[in-house]
């Protein structure tokens, strides 16, 4: 996939911006707090049509404007499509794909995926459960659909039937949760199963990549209660949740919430079988995060056939020179790739032949090679 | 800069009240009613206040209609053995319209959902059940709809159906008819596989 031009209007501290890319490599730079960053949250709002800054929609609009619009021509297997979305201030958003309307937004994820590194991504190692469950969340909805259904549904069952169990903490009456149940037994069950399976086949390529990057041996696995190492068929994996549901049912119903499925399910980071997330060093949970990334975009590549837009938000700035240029020869000019940064004499060594754009004040002004 | 004011801004905000009715839509109907003979409008007060008046929820079956019974309730020639059961008074309708199905209807008024503290005792179930009583249904068939709310609504009656000796049975979900596979979106085409029957 590659981004061909990027239009936005009022976005963020951006007034007016529309930029045509390299297909290679791409390098914004300049000081801090130019627009940077709000460029690449601009490209990746026109894939997911969500930040990645975890902020309500308004809050990307100027603030001197009531409205914002991004618009990105996009080129996915050969085919050029033209992704639109137009922010309001009620906190509201309008979707267009080839100037038709979107309504659900289910419809629009996964039509241009990209792969963003950030230096948020050290949390994903050290942060709490939900880091990492969104981590993989939005790589299987975007490849995925019927993942991303099931997800959608497991979340609207997971909240009636935490209401319900809230509203029966005294009586323990299961009449009304029985409804619930089987939907939500099914759910679970289809989301664990894709998650355990896909997980395997991550740990496969982070192993990889991080072996080639650090020389160390990292390792994931799948953390959930109820898979226990080997792997369960279907019919199994709903007979062992069943089982696992009956005996947790009465605390449920005593502290009024759900307490086993997805939505509490865990990835185990090892790196030399050591657990990352307590003991190891910062410089290890940085490079893991990277090898976790570098993991998401082969996996996009060996769903879709596609590799993704490669967006690195001031991520070697903490590399050393070695890793730096491992990092960049790793996808050479496969595939396209934008890279955000201070200091040009950093970054610019890494290619000769990449498109250099100077940001300041939210323009972006083209460099001319010497 | 002159606002809407007085009897003006009245009608917009009462007609931008309906559901898919914005402000701009609202200015619109109320710029074309001011435009229209004074007859017309009053045709049109007159039509809703009517409709309102007399149309009311089947005895029955909880469609709508205008006397104490719906029609397809006071149908001669329709099954008696079959219930079908939607959540709203137009999905009868829309059944209808398929000329498909010849039976009864119950509407349920809604769907289960704890979350907007609707239990079973809100829908129309306990009358549902009353209607099971007499012993000629021989099938419910449950025509919510396929998502989260309908499902559980459709498995809570299932359980409650079933142990009567009555065949419950639940609408299928999958490919539309007409459809072309290569059209149709991933998720239906999940569904309509999960949904695949034997030949």
């Amino acid at each position: 996939m590659n981004l061909i031009r990027l239009n936005t209007i009022n976005f963020r501290n951006i007034i007016d911006l529309d930029i045509q890319f390299n297909n290679g490599l791409n390098i914004l730079y300049g000081n801090n707090a130019q627009g940077k960053t709000n460029i690449l949250e601009a490209m990746y709002f026109t894939s997911t049509a969500k930040s990645f800054r975890n902020t309500h929609d308004e809050n990307l609009i100027h603030f001197s404007a009531d409205q914002a619009k991004v618009n990105a021509l996009v080129d996915t297997n050969s085919m050029q499509k033209e992704a639109c979305i137009k922010i309001f201030k009620n906190d509201s958003k309008k979707i267009y794909l080839n100037n038709n309307v979107i309504n659900r937004h289910a419809d629009f994820i996964g039509h241009f995926i990209v792969s963003l590194f950030c230096p948020e991504d050290l949390m994903i190692i050290k942060g709490d459960p939900s880091f990492r469950r969104r981590f993989l969340d939005i790589l299987f909805c975007q490849t995925d659909k019927w993942y991303l259904d099931n997800l959608i549904k497991y979340q609207r069952v997971l909240k009636q039937r935490n209401t319900v169990l809230k509203r029966i903490k005294n009586t323990h009456e299961q009449t009304w949760l029985e409804p619930w149940n089987d939907q939500y037994l099914q759910l679970a069950c289809t989301i664990m199963e894709k998650r355990s399976r896909s997980i395997r086949i991550l740990n496969e390529m982070a192993g990889r990549w991080h072996k080639r990057l650090n020389r160390e041996h990292l390792s994931i696995a799948y953390h959930n209660p109820v898979y226990t190492g080997e792997d369960l068929f279907a019919e199994e994996l709903q007979k062992a949740f069943q089982k696992r549901q009956q005996q947790v049912l009465h605390e449920e119903m005593e502290k009024g919430f759900t307490l086993l499925g997805p939505h509490r399910d865990d990835l185990d980071i090892y790196i030399d079988a050591i657990h990352t997330r307590h003991f190891s060093s910062q410089g290890q949970k940085r490079s893991a995060a990277i090898s976790l990334r570098l993991a998401e975009v082969e996996y996009i590549h060996s769903v879709m056939h596609e590799y993704p837009v490669l967006l690195l938000d001031d991520v070697f700035s903490e590399l050393d020179a070695e890793r730096k240029n491992k990092l960049i020869a790793v996808f050479d000019r496969k595939v396209q790739t934008f890279i955000t940064g201070t200091d040009l004499s950093q970054i610019h060594p890494l290619s000769q032949d990449a498109a250099i754009f100077k940001i300041q004040e939210g323009k972006a002004v083209p460099h001319k090679h010497d | 800069m002159v606002l809407f004011s007085g009897a003006l801004a009245r009608m917009i905000d009462e007609l931008g009240k309906m559901p898919g009715v914005g402000p701009k839509t609202a200015q619109r109907l109320a710029f074309y009613l001011l435009r229209q003979e004074a007859a017309a409008v009053e045709r049109l007060a007159k039509t809703l206040v009517e409709a309102k008046e007399k149309i009311r929820y089947c005895s029955i079956c909880y469609s709508l209609c205008e006397e104490d019974t719906c029609d397809v309730c006071r149908h001669p020639r329709r099954d008696a053995s079959c219930i079908c059961v939607v959540e709203e008074p137009n999905d009868v309708f829309a059944l209808e319209r398929a000329q498909i199905y010849h039976g009864h209807y119950h509407v349920l008024m809604g769907t289960l959902s704890p979350l907007d503290g609707i239990g079973p005792e809100d829908l129309k179930i306990p009358e549902l059940l009353k209607r099971l009583e007499n012993g000629m249904i021989k099938e419910v068939v449950i025509a919510t709809n396929p998502d989260v709310e309908g499902e559980a609504t459709a498995i809570y009656l299932g359980k409650l159906i079933k142990p009567l000796g009555i065949k419950a049975t639940r609408l299928a979900s999958g490919l539309p008819a007409g459809g072309n596979l290569e059209y149709a979106d991933d998720i239906t085409i999940s569904q309509a596989f999960g949904g695949r029957r034997e030949l």
